[in-house]
């Protein structure tokens, strides 16, 4: 049984009301949710009543009733995408259609004539309606006055059962007694795509293994299909091996690509901003996954849900975590404790765990988790969402390199109350400040290096894999304002600060930034030109002359901007790098700032070389009588005639001498 | 009585000029003479007065008593004065030394010779007052240089006579960025952490080849620690070849005896650990023992004493320059190793396909030469595409090199020569701003002086933008 922290306890995970409070009205009605449309639907006897769960729905006024008639008890219903009709199912021969406009009614059964095992609406041209029965899918359009269904074909598959995620599309069958052979469709805008088959085990594409028994037989509760990063996976919680297994679905192939470990006998999933958030209900605590993480654990230690602030009054709590609240701290602390080592003693320390375990002890206490990040709580009649305090798992982790790439993938339109950039910032500036080994700093600029060309680069392309189809989640995954660490942010904010300040040695700050540069160039990222002046100054400051002098040989022009330039020719004026002269000089030339080359080359005296530049590349910008003076001052021998033309404002020389290019 | 051998084609000395020595004591202002015994005193104190005396001669119209060299009908006398009071001479037989060799590379040999006494035994004057060994030590350079000089096939002799390679240069190699930074982050990583015991890395050089990736040391010592590296670290670190082996050991079996200690430039005198660390062979009867003995190098006009440490991974070698002399425990081993081992590895394999992709430095059509005196850089067409140009364009290329120089400072900073031999070959040798660069074309005779310098100029613009 989840039993949500008290306000103000440590949690990573929090419950944020959604508004949706209809505790007094609606005790015994029977609360459903409806993925396609996001809407609550309550039923009562015979009537139907929806009520939107959209955050800027305030009012507590249905959208609209329905009667769909007398019967049976309602079994399910579905409402159609454009909200216009509702399918309710009552028996497995027949399905009720009710237009809610004008209340008409009309009844469509499968052709195939066999048991309904489920049904759902869909976008797709030409399909908007999809029954799954024991032989397959079967595929409906309306009809143009909406008076019917029209049979457009189907998908024949032997299947035991069936599972759809409106999110990802995806359409999940299994075959056979213990279901482990499943075939996936995902409905797309234009057809319907038959995915690999697939077995759950081992390697998903190959044979059974010989002992899949009774033991190994999978029910629909056992599976779940998420979608993560815009990446679809089926998630089979494996409770004979305690561990929660992905299989990513590709074009052409399905791939177990991650195996956690689970400690509890009852596991809900929520993802909240593509962080999976594995409840376990034994336990009353929530691990938290990303399935991009370099580590297969759980990114923070469990800790119990909580209830958000903001909305932290008693009216707000649920009945069935009422008694929770009331515990002291020493016990969730323990239960965090157990949690994480055996889900049978973490369900007997537990609260008021008077509901024994088992898969359908989630009625008992009222929950129903519906993704990707909602709990039902039917007895109450209200609705939660679960979503994960960035902020809290930022105080709680510390290996910093992972918390740091964790922190990188959020998107901070989902935190609004946690400044993300701040938290990364003070992450690099923290690791340098406690001079970490330089492997772990390594690690921490590799993933800030990562996480700014992610966020540079362009979603996805659709041959890695299969994207959801659905707008929503195209939606989620454009990437608006990422919070990455641009590299004249690091540069500004944390190296330069830190040179500035005097708060590393100079020895841990010059490889601080070699390792970042190091990081950025392995990504492919362009530098800025401040980060570079920063290295050189750094290295000088070490007495490393010559190796200023060496890198930037080696680099040929690879450094070149005009504020390095100027930087070389500031270090050459003030005397720290004698060199620096000609390098920048090289770098002026290379560049094509020829008036700046022209400039140094009579500042330094050499007013020849300074005049064949300026005739060469028809400098403007220095007055001729410079050229004189200079040439004056140096007593060096001028060109006879050194004029400003009058129209064109160019100097030109009648006559410079020649330098001693000769053939023999 | 021993039977004469024939005159060796090399002699090289190092002697005092502070001093004046009563006749028939000038033997004392001798501190090395190479061949040691092929030839009598009395020869070598002949060979001493004519210099001595050249040099006092010399000093009449100079003001100081200096020679940069001497062409004698069999001999070539190149001098070379490494600190006052100290004169270091190389007798040359003209019939054995190609025609090619300029009288600046043969004293690049002695300058060389002299820089790598200093790297291992500290500066000569200093040494001699401390040091009963340092004649003994001195003599050892000297004969190890001139060995290298006289081997079979010598790759030393090679270098000094094509005029399409440097003696005492670097050869840097220009990097990709992403391998660049990649070794700056592995070299600075190295000298902040702690290797073991208070063991720290002061110095790094990163070597691919013969190519020089990086150094931390000043540029003179890079020079310095770049030849012995070259010439003793790398050798050693690509092992020994088959024919080689075979013949250590039979010659192993064939005689118990101990075998000779070798000087620190040779390679012979160091060894590979299987776990890829390059130190001293330890000496004949010592016991086992999982720690590495190295030896210390005196670095910054010897205010600097620093072990060092070799470590290689595929064709890359990295040097390193510890703070604590003497044997190196296994714990800093394994730091280094721990720490090198898999950067080091992408290291080798990317500079090696930077390498491959830019054809090892060719050009189809030039042959060059790239110098920069700042840098003491060297970049230069591969050696094997160098031996294929026919002796007249070397004989060509060397005496624009030799006009180029002598036109000196006089003609201002910027110089150039274009030459064009009878046989379709031209050169264009230019200086800008302390760098050189020689350009050899062969078969381009028709595109006339123009032309060539055209050419030349376009090859400058594409491999050295904007220097030339």
């Amino acid at each position: 049984m989840t039993a949500p922290a008290a306000a103000g306890a440590l949690a990573h995970v929090c419950m944020r009301a959604t508004g949706l409070d209809l505790s007094h009205d609606k005790p015994s009605a029977r609360m459903r949710y409806d993925e396609g449309t996001g809407i609550i639907l309550f039923t009562e006897g015979q009537q139907v009543q929806a009520y939107s769960t959209s955050p800027s729905a305030t009012t507590q006024q249905p959208l609209w009733v329905a009667s769909p008639g007398e019967g049976d008890p309602i079994a399910s219903l579905s409402v159609s995408l454009d909200g216009a009709i509702l399918a309710v199912q009552r028996g497995t021969a027949f399905l009720q259609f009710v237009h809610l406009k004008s209340s008409k009614l009309f009844v469509q059964g499968p052709k195939s004539r066999t048991r309904i095992l489920s049904f759902f609406w869909c976008p797709s041209e030409g399909c908007d309606f999809v029954m799954a029965t024991g032989q397959g899918l079967e595929l409906y359009q309306r009809l143009p006055q909406g008076q019917g269904l029209r049979y457009k074909g189907s998908r024949k598959h032997p299947t035991t059962w069936c599972t759809y995620s409106h999110e990802s599309r995806i359409v999940l069958l299994a075959t056979g007694q213990g279901g482990l052979w499943l075939q996936a469709y995902q409905v797309t805008n234009d057809a319907v795509l038959k995915l690999p088959p697939f077995q759950l085990g081992p390697s998903a594409s190959q044979q059974a293994s010989p002992k899949s028994g009774p033991s190994q037989r999978v029910s629909p509760q056992d599976i779940r299909i998420l979608t993560i990063y815009c990446r679809i996976y089926c998630a089979h919680i494996d409770h004979p091996h305690k561990r929660l297994v992905l299989y990513r679905f590709f074009k052409d192939a399905v791939v177990l690509q991650h195996t956690y470990e689970i400690y509890s006998r009852s596991i809900e999933l929520s993802v909240h901003d593509n962080v999976l958030l594995v409840h376990h209900l034994d336990s009353s605590t929530v691990l938290l996954l990303d399935v991009r993480a370099r580590t297969n654990g759980p990114i923070v230690g469990p800790l119990p849900l909580a209830i958000a602030l903001e909305n932290q009054d008693d009216q707000s709590v649920p009945a069935s975590i009422h008694a929770s609240m009331r515990e002291d701290h020493l016990e969730r602390e323990g239960r965090v404790e157990v949690a994480s080592s055996s889900s049978a003693a973490a369900s007997t320390s537990g609260s008021i765990s008077t509901a024994s375990g088992g898969p359908d002890h989630l009625d008992s206490c009222h929950w129903s988790f519906q993704p990707p990040n909602l709990i039902l709580d039917t007895q109450a009649c209200k609705v939660w969402r679960c979503e994960v305090d960035i902020a809290a798992v930022g105080r709680t982790c510390t290996d910093w390199p992972l918390l740091l790439a964790i922190l990188q993938r959020r998107h901070p339109l989902l935190h609004p109350t946690c400044d993300i950039k701040a938290l990364l910032l003070a992450i690099v500036k923290g690791a340098l400040l406690e001079q970490l080994n330089m492997c772990t700093v390594k690690q921490i600029f590799d993933a800030c290096a990562l996480g700014y060309a992610e966020a540079c680069a362009a979603p996805p392309s659709p041959h890695q894999g299969i994207i959801p189809s659905s707008p929503e989640s195209r939606g989620r995954a454009l990437r608006l304002a990422a919070p990455a660490l641009a590299p004249q942010e690091v540069e500004l904010k944390v190296l330069r600060w830190l040179h500035e300040e005097e708060a590393t040695g100079v020895q841990y700050l010059e490889a601080a930034i070699a390792q970042y540069l190091a990081s950025c160039s392995w990504q492919g990222i362009a530098v800025p030109a401040g980060l570079r002046l920063l290295s050189i100054d750094v290295a000088l400051l070490r007495g490393h002359k010559h190796q200023v002098v060496s890198s930037l040989h080696q680099q040929g022009g690879g450094w070149d901007s005009g504020a390095l330039a100027a930087h070389l020719e500031r270090l050459a004026r003030k005397g720290e790098l004698a060199e620096a002269w000609q390098l920048a000089l090289d770098m002026y030339a290379r560049l094509g700032m020829h008036d700046k080359h022209c400039q140094m080359l009579l500042a330094k005296g050499k007013v020849v070389q300074a005049l064949r530049c300026a005739q060469e590349h028809q400098v403007q910008t220095i007055a001729p009588d410079s050229f004189l003076v200079k040439g004056a001052e140096t007593g060096q021998p001028l060109p006879q005639h050194c004029c400003r033309h009058p129209d064109t404002g160019r100097t030109s020389c009648i006559m410079a001498p020649t330098e001693g290019s000769g053939a023999f | 009585m021993a039977r004469e051998q024939p005159p060796k084609p090399v002699q090289l000395c190092v002697f005092d000029t502070e001093h004046d020595y009563p006749e028939g004591e000038e033997a004392q202002r001798i501190l090395a003479y190479y061949p040691p015994d092929a030839c009598s005193v009395d020869d070598q104190t002949s060979v001493i007065g004519l210099a001595q005396a050249l040099l006092t001669f010399n000093a009449n119209f100079e003001g100081e008593a200096t020679c940069d060299s001497m062409h004698a009908q069999r001999h070539v006398w190149a001098f070379h004065r490494p600190q006052t009071h100290i004169m270091m001479l190389a007798v040359i037989d003209q019939g054995w030394l190609p025609s090619t060799t300029s009288d600046d590379g043969l004293r690049a040999v002695l300058r060389q010779a002299y820089a790598q006494f200093v790297l291992i035994h500290g500066p000569l004057h200093a040494s001699l007052a401390t040091d009963g060994q340092t004649k003994a030590s001195l003599q050892t350079i000297l004969t190890e240089t001139a060995a290298r000089l006289l081997r079979a096939k010598s790759a030393d002799l090679l270098t000094l006579a094509s005029p399409l390679s440097m003696v005492g240069g670097v050869p840097w190699l220009p990097l990709d960025n992403h391998v660049f930074t990649a070794v700056h982050s592995l070299a600075s990583q190295l000298t902040v952490t702690d290797m073991g015991g208070g063991q720290m890395v002061q110095g790094v050089m990163l070597l691919h080849g013969h190519h020089c990736l990086w150094s931390s040391q000043c540029q003179q010592d890079t020079v310095s620690l770049y030849r012995l590296a070259a010439t003793a670290l790398v050798p050693a670190s690509q092992g020994p070849s088959i024919g080689k082996r075979l013949a250590t050991a039979t010659s192993a079996l064939r005689s118990q005896q101990a075998e000779p200690t070798y000087p620190v430039m040779s390679y012979k005198a160091w060894v590979r650990s299987p776990d890829n660390f390059l130190s001293m062979r330890p000496p004949a009867g010592s016991t086992e023992t999982d720690q590495l003995l190295v030896p210390t190098l005196h670095l910054q006009g010897d205010e600097e004493q620093l072990a060092l440490l070799g470590y290689c991974q595929g064709n890359a070698l990295l040097i390193l320059l510890l703070s604590q002399r003497g044997m190196v425990s296994s714990t800093t081993q394994h730091a280094v190793a721990r720490l090198a081992h898999g950067p080091l590895r992408r290291i080798s394999q990317a500079t090696a396909e930077q390498l491959t992709a830019h054809g090892h430095g060719h050009v189809p059509g030039f042959r060059y030469l790239f110098v920069d005196h700042m840098l003491t850089a060297v970049q230069a067409s591969p050696q094997s595409k160098v031996a294929t140009l026919s002796p007249e364009s070397l004989e060509l290329m060397t005496s624009a090199q030799a006009e180029l120089q002598s036109m000196g400072s006089s003609q201002g900073s910027n110089r150039e020569v274009v030459v064009r031999g009878t046989h379709d070959c031209w050169v264009v040798a230019r200086h800008r701003n302390q760098r050189e660069l020689y350009i050899v074309m062969e078969g381009k005779g028709e595109v006339g002086l123009a032309g060539a310098a055209e050419l030349a100029t376009d090859f400058a613009d594409k491999h050295f933008a904007a220097l030339f």
